[in-house]
């Protein structure tokens, strides 16, 4: 029984971990209830599909989840927001 | 319309491109296997007229070219005129739109001289480019009376294996790490520390990032007109009008020369304003002219160096002392931001300076001398097409579907079509199509340079458009020939929907063999595997070598008394999903059971870290978890280790060291808690 239990517990906590691992996703900085979900499956730099150069990254800026393809587009991002903001649906409603 | 009005000027100037004008130039190409002599050494080679790169194909405006290819292979071959706008049935693809040239027969291509520049012609079947089918195309214009041209010289830069392409394409399909290992290019945990990248390594293993990697070949040598060194004959202040063609196979070069900056005048044969440059990236398959102007007396370099730092080659301008082109700082291994500056600047990005000692391709610079705008009344429309690929896997696609799943891209003759290319994957890719020229649209505007090729840089994008205006199946590819051969190609048609165009057929579903197998003092353990697309039907096996003392078949735990007892062997078929991912299912034979064969099912998952995960259930009600990793001390030293649960037999783990010697062997010493320490070899097919 002990056996059995040590097992599903490794197993549990592998798989969890397997599942937990899908995506690097820094937990929003502030107030996560009102973090807008991104709702693209690209970069929002590149336009590259996320995931096609490791894990993607996310970020929360303003209350806005983003996501990156890989970290240097985290810098462009940072010197111009505004440029890529307006690729979201919600900017051209 | 002012496009259509430049073509129509260009004719207009040059009356003697009139039929009546016309002078035939004629040449006969003899492809043969033959020995050629590279670097002082005789090498395999396929040879046009008895020498790599073949002759110059030389031209003047207005010429008809009948050119006669004697085919003396053992197999079909092919010519394709790279740039050259050609009647559709004498672009040289076969079968799609030239038929083969099978062994022991001729061919002859004609065709009117339509355009001036430097061009290039090669092979366009299977991967007999890389063997050595290229030449140069100079295409002049007409003389003018009292006016000398200025002296030019071709400098056709290409990449030489003395491997047969096959067995390349074959190692890269069964991801052999060893042509990054020999060019140095295989991150290691040490390589990250005395790069003090140490962080950046473990930050790319934890997003399980592969590594990266410019090129995918590890080359004997790069040549400049068949060898890797060559000498021009140059006076101290003569112009030189450089031809300068990149025909490699699967290497981007940057080309600079000691006597200064290059003076760009022509890309991709069509004529650009001129643009001073110290050093250049061409990509594979473009050409460039450019003009230097010898300072002094002496030797001076032009170099290329391969982008991935592995080589280069040589010309020597003039005689006497010599004079040597800056040498070019090689990418890091580890910080991104290298790799993927080409990338960033392809997004507007300014972070690259004009002059950095790794530029982009300097499409942003290259300006055409007229307008090259098309009608504002026809009709355009837009495609994106992500080029997509798994280096690991060595799939090769477009929108995620190789040429065979997905073969055109249909376009109505008159339309404008805008294609934007994403590169979703971590190398270039250098994309040509067939029988036209398409605008690069950037920064210049109206004055978009014309290309026939143009490099997509990793994670880049680049927006190009071109008027349709001619008829048939036009290829659509990626230049790299590796990556062609896999899939990544598109035909761009004029014909009807549901036309399905006739194509060579490619590699991605050829079955490959891979072995990977280990042969210690105490045991052995490896697998066999065929290989096809993504399909895997293999046999692995571990055991130690004394079988027959195996007393307690069935047993549990208590066999662990028993080293050297337990063996496995595996029949299995394992479906890859992706990178990270992949099912497996099969029989398993083995000592460790209760019954001698069972079915077991399960998943390979790759963790961050790069730590692979496996999960099994077997037939028999008993379950296998297990953790492997392979850490990269050096570049040639890997610590592997595994760790397996099995619900039957319980914890098994190894911990070993692999030296690699080189592309199919390597000294391995492990510790088993099933079979005790050993020591040998492994072999890598």
């Amino acid at each position: 029984m002990q056996h059995t239990l040590t097992r599903a517990l490794i197993i549990l906590s592998l798989g969890s971990g397997l599942f937990a691992c899908e995506t690097v996703k820094p937990t929003p900085t502030a107030n996560t209830a009102s973090v807008k979900k991104y709702p693209l499956d690209i970069c929002i730099v590149t336009d590259n599909a996320l995931g096609s150069m490791g894990d993607a990254i996310y970020m929360n800026y303003e209350g806005q989840e983003v996501a990156f393809c890989c970290k240097p587009c985290i810098k462009m991002f940072n010197d111009e927001p505004q440029k890529y903001l307006v690729k979201l649906p919600s900017a051209s409603q | 319309m002012r496009f259509k009005l430049f073509v129509v000027l260009l004719f207009a100037l040059n009356p003697l491109i009139s039929v009546s004008r016309a002078d035939v130039r004629e040449y006969h190409l003899t492809i043969a296997e033959s020995e050629f002599i590279i670097n002082g050494r005789a090498r395999d080679a396929m040879t046009i007229n008895g020498t790599v790169p073949g002759p110059v194909l030389r031209f003047t405006l207005g010429d008809e070219a009948v050119i006669h290819v004697h085919n003396t292979l053992r197999e079909s071959t092919s010519l394709h005129w790279h740039g050259l706008l050609v009647p559709n049935d004498q672009d040289g693809v076969p079968l799609l739109t030239t038929p083969p040239i099978e062994s022991g027969t001729t061919f002859t291509y004609r065709f009117p001289i339509k355009q001036t520049g430097t061009y290039w012609y090669h092979s366009h079947s299977g991967l007999q480019e890389q063997s050595g089918i290229y030449g140069a195309i100079v295409i002049d214009e007409p003389a003018e009376a009292g006016v000398t041209p200025i002296r030019d010289e071709v400098l056709l830069l290409s990449d030489w294996t003395d491997e047969n392409p096959k067995e390349v394409m074959r190692a890269l399909m069964t991801g052999n790490e060893w042509y990054a290992i020999r060019k140095k290019n295989y991150p290691s945990i040490v390589g990250a520390i005395e790069a003090g990248a140490f962080g950046e390594y473990l930050s790319s293993q934890w997003l399980r990032m592969a590594p990266m990697d410019i090129s995918d070949i590890a080359y004997d040598a790069f040549l400049i007109n068949g060898q890797s060194r060559i000498a021009i004959a140059g006076v101290a202040g003569e112009r030189v009008r450089l031809r300068i063609i990149n025909g490699s196979s699967a290497t981007y070069f940057f080309v600079q020369s000691a006597t200064g900056n290059l003076e760009i005048v022509s890309a991709d044969g069509m004529p650009v304003t001129p643009l001073s440059q110290s050093r250049v990236l061409i990509g594979i398959a473009e050409t460039y002219d450019a003009i230097v102007t010898i300072p002094a007396d002496g030797s001076w370099e032009f170099r290329a160096t391969s982008q991935d730092g592995s080589g280069h080659a040589s010309a020597f301008i003039g005689a006497g002392d010599e004079h040597l082109a800056p040498e070019v700082p090689k990418a890091s291994l580890y910080g991104m931001d290298g790799m993927l500056q080409s990338g960033m600047e392809s997004h507007g990005a300014m972070t690259m300076d004009h002059e950095t000692p790794r530029p982009a391709p300097p499409y942003r610079y290259l300006q055409s001398p007229h307008s090259t705008a098309f009608a504002d009344v026809a009709p355009r429309r837009e495609v994106t097409l992500r080029l997509t690929g798994d280096m690991e896997r060595y799939l090769w696609s477009i929108n995620n579907l190789t040429v065979t799943q997905e073969s055109t891209i249909p376009v109505q003759k008159g339309e404008v079509l805008r294609m934007t290319l994403v590169n979703d994957t971590m190398m270039h890719h250098p994309m040509h199509l067939h029988g036209h020229f398409f605008r690069v649209v950037g920064e210049q505007g109206d004055q978009s340079p014309l290309k026939h090729t143009i490099d997509v840089p990793p994670m880049g994008r680049r927006v190009i458009e071109f008027e349709a205006n001619e008829s048939g199946d036009w290829f659509f590819h990626c230049h790299i020939l590796y990556h062609m051969d896999m899939g990544m190609s598109r035909v761009v048609t004029y014909a009807p929907s549901g036309h399905v165009p006739a194509l060579e057929p490619n590699l991605e579903n050829t079955p490959v063999l891979m072995v990977d197998a280990m042969f210690l003092s105490n045991m052995t353990q490896g697998e066999a595997v065929v290989m096809v697309g993504r399909e895997d039907f293999g046999v692995a096996w571990s055991t130690g070598y004394d079988i027959g003392s195996s007393n307690n078949s069935g047993m549990n735990s208590d066999m662990h008394s028993d080293m050297n007892n337990d063996y496995q062997v595996d029949a299995f078929w394992s479906h890859y999903i992706s990178p990270n991912l992949s099912t497996t299912a099969g029989l398993r034979m083995t000592n460790q059971l209760e019954e001698f064969a069972s079915g077991f099912a399960g998943i390979e998952y790759r963790l961050p870290l790069m730590v692979d995960l496996s999960l099994e259930i077997g037939s028999e009600g008993n379950g296998t978890i297990g953790l492997g990793k392979n850490f990269a001390i050096t570049d040639r030293v890997t610590l592997l280790t595994s760790f397996f649960y099995d619900t039957y037999s319980l914890w098994d783990w190894q911990v070993g060291l692999d030296y690699r010697l080189d592309k199919a062997w390597s000294l391995t010493a492990m510790y088993s808690n099933e079979h005790g320490f050993g020591a040998g070899m492994t072999f890598r097919y």
